[in-house]
């Protein structure tokens, strides 16, 4: 029950962190396994899912130290046109931002997590994650001015000639 | 400021339109088919936890059992035969007894000396009648 309820989002999770789809396969089992094993140490209280983010957090931390990062998985290719603004700013998103700061805007923005939660996640403080996000936000807005020139047209060039 | 309201839009554009990730089948499959694996391996790590105490309080009944105290060196090896009030003493040295006890083998020395002195007395008596 729990692995067809979450494990859709566990995979995409750490897809944020990996980037690689075989690792974030591996991860998505060993991040089920381990939840198995390290049940009883689970509060009832609290949800589930951030706790199951945060186990498959340490994982990925792991399994990087311990082997190469292979090269990224593309999901498109990059002459695909993204339907809409939002679709392609998700994109530049995977693209363009370390994996920290990417997986910080997924856990906020797409699982909809407090603050205060993604933190948890992240093993951050609070305040930390607000300047990740903001400064996530702020590269994003950046590049897709800088990729979209028809949403932000350039300015008229000043008009030649000297005023009398 | 416009930058901010560009960053405000930003998460306001994000939210509006969630991603779907990809997920490869047969991924639910293959971690339900390890969780399996694994479900079916612990009940025997289990079954020992339940074995483990039991043999151990087996042991600890029979290493107890073998050093409990050994009978005590003076208890009787043979079955000494009664002494009857009226033996003489060459009955008794006859008599087969062997004491390991050694209260009782002092016991049996002094009733012997008592009665050999008893007998001595009545002998000096000068006899009745005579």
């Amino acid at each position: 029950m729990l692995v067809k309820r979450y494990h859709v989002q566990v995979f995409a999770f750490l897809m944020t962190l990996t980037k690689h789809r075989q690792d974030a396969e591996d991860l998505t089992q060993e991040t089920f396994l381990r939840a198995w094993d390290k049940f009883h140490r689970y509060d009832p209280s609290l949800p589930l899912l951030p706790w199951l983010f945060t186990l498959a957090r340490r994982l990925s931390i792991a399994a990087l130290r311990r082997k190469k990062p292979l090269p990224e998985d593309i999901y498109e290719s990059p002459s695909s046109e993204p339907t809409n603004a939002a679709r392609h700013l998700w994109e530049l998103a995977r693209r363009e931002l370390p994996p920290e700061s990417y997986s910080a805007l997924w856990l906020h923005y797409r699982e909809e997590l407090p603050l205060k939660e993604v933190a948890t996640i992240l093993g951050k403080r609070e305040g930390a994650v607000k300047v990740i996000l903001h400064r996530a936000r702020k590269a994003l807005a950046e590049r897709a001015r800088v990729s979209s020139p028809l949403a932000h047209p350039p300015p008229l060039p000043e008009p030649q000639g000297t005023m009398p | 400021m416009k930058h901010d309201d560009d960053h405000n839009e930003i998460g306001a554009m994000l939210r509006s339109h969630k991603p779907e990730p990809a997920v490869p089948a047969g991924l639910e499959a293959r971690i339900l088919r390890e969780l399996d694996r694994r479900q079916r391996t612990a009940p025997s790590r289990r079954w020992v936890w339940f074995v483990a105490p039991v043999a151990f309080a087996a042991v600890v009944v029979v290493m107890s059992s073998l050093q409990a105290p050994k009978p005590a060196e003076g208890t009787p090896e043979t079955v000494s035969n009664p002494v009857r009030p009226d033996s003489t003493p060459e009955e008794d040295k006859g008599s087969a007894i062997v004491e390991a006890n050694p209260l009782k083998r002092e016991s049996v020395a002094l009733t012997r000396d008592a009665r050999r002195a008893g007998r001595f007395l009545i002998d000096c008596l000068p006899s009745a009648g005579k």
